[in-house]
């Protein structure tokens, strides 16, 4: 793009790397250096970006990713004021005026929003070929279920095995020792992971609830993702409070999502452990913070007061109602008299 | 003229299926002092576990109590007995943790 267009700065470079972390100093370096001996030049113009980031706003909107639009726009606006396109900046707010409503919308909903799933699969085998010992994270549909993806990946490469071999799908997130599986069954590690926000700490023993991470405008491109597995020091998965291990797994995968492909190879993983009492100051924590979170919610000088009475209420009811307890001892005395 | 009823049996039946979804939530805080803080605590625990534990259940209670006159203030008649329920249900649950933490009663 020539020099002298002059509509987008450098924060606006900074902005589109967010959305596209594709877009990297290499890159720009390379097309600009291009650019200077007169050849193999991008050939992108002014309008034709604009084209493109439109196109981008479209696609955005249709998937949801309201966040990338209103920033996809504070890209165009730009253009449009240095030209005085005074009928498209007019278009252009009242585009951001529905991106921010559906935003807020979003965030006020009781179900997190998810614009995708995403499925940590190890392989393990030497039917697998290039792939044996290698780890790779998933992107799917936001309606793929874990059980979706297991059927899907068996389906795939149970037909690539032969008499010889079989294949088993290892249904939990323990750590696999390759060198202790039994020689002619090829594995299949599928374990649901998230996706980790750029600022979260990950040493932090509070449990994760998305909802309260997304209070604010983000951009979902992700290059991190984790997953809890529960464990004992006798080696059963699940135990009392007292005796209730928990390892996090991080994985860092080469490169981000949203990608043109749908799995990249994790590159890196790591975990850390948190002793049981960790998990149950962890707990306390994590319902103060959600409790605290509502209190201090500023929707709170907004008239309508009743999705916060609600909200409240849900958390209250789950905090202090003792009738919980008395349900629960009532279920428990009626499963004794009918067994 | 309508909406009102509408409005409240909404909420109704979404506290009653959010009651039946958090059966788990409400023994948590319990079960927590029951595991951790029964018998002697200090010869299971580190002092700083202990400190850090019994400062997290303080809060948490401290946080409830504030949000309960929060309810107090946002509710209108139709939800009153409910209010009343959680009061009772945190002076109980107050009254259960002061078994292991006698200090919570002073602090709330």
């Amino acid at each position: 793009m020539a020099r002298n267009d002059g509509v987008w700065s450098k924060d606006h470079v900074i902005s589109l790397r967010k959305i596209c972390p594709m877009v990297s100093s290499e890159i720009t370096a390379e097309a600009s250096a291009a650019e200077v001996e007169g050849y193999g030049s991008s050939k992108l113009t002014v309008d034709s970006a604009v084209k493109y980031l439109q196109l981008a706003n479209r696609l955005f909107s249709q998937a949801e990713l309201f966040h990338f639009c209103a920033n996809i726009l504070e890209l165009v606006i730009p253009v449009h004021k240095s030209r005085r396109a005074y009928g498209q900046l007019a278009k252009c707010h009242t585009m951001l005026t529905d991106i921010y409503e559906s935003i807020l919308e979003q965030e006020s909903s009781p179900i997190p929003f998810t614009d995708a799933t995403y499925y940590r699969v190890g392989f393990y085998g030497e039917r697998f070929g290039k792939l044996d010992r290698k780890e790779y994270v998933y992107r799917e549909p936001r309606d793929v279920r874990l059980g979706d993806i297991m059927e899907k990946l068996s389906h795939i490469y149970e037909s690539r095995m032969d008499d010889n071999h079989t294949l088993h799908i290892i249904p939990d997130s323990r750590q696999v020792k390759a060198d202790e599986l039994q020689p002619g069954v090829c594995y299949l590690q599928i374990t649901a992971v998230d996706p980790v926000m750029e600022d979260e700490d990950l040493g932090s023993r509070r449990e994760r609830i998305f909802s309260l991470s997304t209070g604010t405008v983000r951009a979902r491109v992700f290059d991190r993702f984790l997953f809890d597995t529960p464990f004992t020091k006798n080696g059963k998965t699940q135990g009392g409070l007292e005796d209730q291990w928990k390892r996090r797994t991080v994985l860092q995968t080469e490169g981000s999502f949203p990608a043109l492909v749908n799995r990249l190879l994790v590159m890196k993983s790591e975990s850390l452990e948190f002793s049981p009492v960790e998990n149950a100051i962890g707990m306390i924590e994590t319902r103060t913070a959600a409790l605290r979170n509502e209190l201090e919610e500023p929707r709170s000088s907004e008239g309508d007061q009743l999705p916060r009475l609600q909200s409240l209420q849900r958390i209250l009811q789950g905090s202090v109602a003792v009738q919980v307890s008395c349900l629960l001892g009532f279920l428990t005395k009626f499963l004794h008299i009918f067994n | 003229m309508f909406y009102k009823p509408l409005v409240t049996m909404a909420k109704r039946s979404s506290l009653f299926l959010r009651l039946s979804a958090l059966l788990q939530v409400n023994s948590g805080v319990l079960s927590v002092c029951t595991a951790f803080l029964s018998g002697e605590p200090a010869t299971r625990l580190r002092s700083q576990e202990l400190q850090q534990l019994i400062a997290a259940l303080l809060e948490f209670m401290a946080v409830c109590k504030r949000a309960i006159r929060v309810h107090f203030r946002l509710i209108g008649e139709e939800d009153q007995d409910f209010h009343t329920q959680l009061v009772n249900g945190f002076q109980s649950l107050t009254a259960e943790l002061s078994h292991y933490i006698p200090a919570i009663l002073a602090e709330l």
